[in-house]
């Protein structure tokens, strides 16, 4: 078995594509972080142009705004359920006039996890789409699928050390779009902000968001928690692209089914909160990250736990189907 | 050197993410699902700010006007303020409902005095029986940034801007905890000054105006009236003797225009 998915990811490397992967990375990942830099810069100059000595003091701005988030806490009549949001901004903005870090100043980890909430959608599918798209369909149009099959192996086995081996790539492509993210902007940047406060944990509770229970983690410890979404996501991703390439025979349509649904379910979007039946298609659910921040729209019956059990099952049924019919088939070449 | 290397490394590393990722999906789990702590607080809050009278029961609907002086009616000669305009103009309609006008605003007050106001049992009584409020209110925030003159001013402008909004969310929020049921009108501001304050500052109304209209406007039950259009070339005819507050036939058109906008409130 072991020998099996050796097999199966030295097919892989062999194609180049992770060499494609990592390009397309740090090209994206280059262009991203510089017109980040380029948008901070520009900001910082209209403040300078708008202040009268000409410089642009943050930290007045910042302290002013503590003051005021402390009058709001000592006013009555703020909801009790705001209190706790409240508390968490005035310790993030203590943070930056402690360290001494403008709070606009862009971050190595901030953009490492901008990037990925960015990309879970569409760029990270299509990654992996590059990966997984020809792992069973390319052995047809290349006519080797005889080849594999007439060894002296089931062929459960066979479609499984392709899937382990796809996954394992999958997680790969995910750990080199941290490290690429991390670095090409830290070293642009010159700023890591690993420990810069985050707040988290928002909750729906009766269809609305409720920020009792916000906790304050630290960005990397954020940055651990989006990417093992994304993890989840590509999981997810991976198993369908491989479900769809056993079922079509040339990698071109398998690229142009997952490319449609992918695109095409992003306008599914639009139904979610009309159409209840939406919430259960897969794209729909991609965009896991969303249910951490404080600032997302909360649709009716959705949560982290309900897209992950979409996703999941979407997951299961794709594999118990991928299955199936590569055992099932005939092959005739 | 694929076995010997590649491999090893490929397989550990990976192996090793995924533990890491299947742990940083439980906690994100914990975090955005795990016990709802559930208070007993909030559920006898919430007994005691349900509406205390149904309007109905009642004879009359109550209209309450809160805020700053032109919720007051300064500068209008007989002293009727935009309460009672706007009743008077609701007597057209063919079933006329009894309106009860309630006055409790403060000349001069800010978006934080009225923070405060509300926290006051007075208030906040007025506040739960009230079928419809005008509320005007900003106009002493900006005046005071409309004085400075240099460009620091700007930054000013952008910190008062930002507490406006802030205020009168909550204040919002307020209102809205209170009275679910009620319509809130919100009065928008108008230039008093003309074009000779220049171009800069009339493009600061506008976008304080603009924002205010997109944190009023939220909700169903609240609206921005604008008055910006009205007084624009009414200067002579709808401004008071101060040059600031509206007159008797400035307060007319004001209140005409809440007319137009809520109708007679079913």
């Amino acid at each position: 078995m072991i020998a099996l998915i050796q097999n199966e990811i030295f097919k892989m490397l062999l194609k180049k594509k992770m060499i494609l992967i990592v390009v397309l990375l740090i090209a994206f990942i280059g262009l991203f972080v510089y017109g980040e830099q380029y948008v901070y810069r520009s900001a910082v100059e209209r403040f300078e142009t708008m202040a009268e000595n000409g410089t642009f003091d943050w930290r007045i701005l910042t302290e002013q705004q503590i003051t005021r988030l402390n009058e709001r806490l000592d006013s009555a009549y703020i909801p009790e359920s705001g209190l706790q949001s409240i508390e968490i901004q005035i310790e993030q903005l203590e943070y930056f006039i402690e360290n001494n870090i403008n709070p606009i100043t862009p971050s190595a980890a901030r953009f490492t996890v901008d990037f990925a909430e960015q990309s879970l959608v569409l760029f990270i599918p299509l990654l992996i789409l590059i990966l997984g798209a020809d792992l069973v369909s390319g052995e047809f149009s290349k006519r080797t699928i005889k080849v594999l099959l007439t060894r002296a192996v089931p062929r459960w086995k066979i479609l499984l050390s392709k899937y382990i081996a796809l996954l394992m790539m999958t997680t790969l492509v995910l750990l080199l779009m941290g490290l690429i993210a991390t670095l090409v902007s830290g070293i642009y940047f010159r700023y890591w902000g690993f420990n810069e406060p985050i707040a988290t944990g928002f909750r729906l509770i009766n269809g609305s968001l409720d920020a009792r229970n916000v906790i304050m983690i630290t960005r990397s410890q954020y940055m651990v928690l989006i990417y093992a979404l994304a993890w989840v996501v590509s999981v997810v991703i991976a198993t369908i692209i491989m479900m769809v390439s056993v079922l079509v025979k040339t990698t071109a349509s398998a690229i142009g089914i997952i490319m449609a649904t992918l695109i095409g379910g992003q306008f599914l979007q639009y139904f979610l909160s009309e159409w209840p039946i939406a919430k259960y298609f897969f794209v729909s659910n991609l965009d896991l990250s969303k249910y951490m921040t404080g600032s997302y729209q909360p649709i009716e019956g959705m949560s982290l736990v309900f897209s992950i059990g979409v996703l999941l099952s979407w997951a299961a049924v794709s594999l118990l189907i991928s299955f199936i019919v590569f055992i099932k088939e005939d092959v005739l070449v | 050197m694929f076995k010997r290397v590649v491999w090893p490394v490929l397989f550990i590393s990976s192996l090793v993410l995924s533990v890491v990722f299947i742990g940083g999906l439980v906690a994100s789990l914990i975090i955005t699902s795990a016990q709802e702590r559930i208070d007993e607080t909030p559920a006898q809050e919430k007994q005691q700010t349900g509406k205390p009278m149904v309007t109905q029961e009642d004879d009359y609907y109550e209209l309450l006007l809160i805020g700053d002086s032109m919720a007051m009616g300064i500068g209008d000669e007989f002293g009727r303020n935009l309460g009672e305009r706007y009743v008077e103009l609701t007597k057209n309609e063919t079933d006329v409902i009894e309106w009860k006008v309630v006055n409790l605003s403060v000349p001069g007050s800010q978006t934080n005095d009225w923070v405060r106001l509300l926290q006051d049992d007075f208030y906040v009584d007025s506040l739960r029986t009230a079928d419809l409020i005008f509320l005007s209110i900003g106009g002493n925030n900006i005046k005071e940034i409309y004085q400075e003159e240099s460009v620091a001013g700007l930054m000013e402008y952008e910190e008062a801007l930002n507490e406006y909004l802030s205020e009168i969310q909550t204040i919002m929020n307020a209102i809205n905890e209170l009275n679910t049921d009620t319509q809130v009108v919100f009065i928008g501001l108008y230039n008093p000054y003309g074009a000779s304050i220049g171009e800069q500052k009339i493009q600061l109304l506008l976008e304080w105006n603009h924002e205010t209209q997109l944190r009023v406007d939220e909700k169903v039950n609240r609206v921005y009236v604008p008055l910006y259009d009205l007084f624009k070339y009414h200067q002579d005819t709808y401004l008071f003797l101060d040059d600031f507050h509206p007159n008797e036939e400035g307060y007319d058109a004001i209140a005409n225009r809440i007319y137009e906008v809520v109708g007679k409130l079913k």
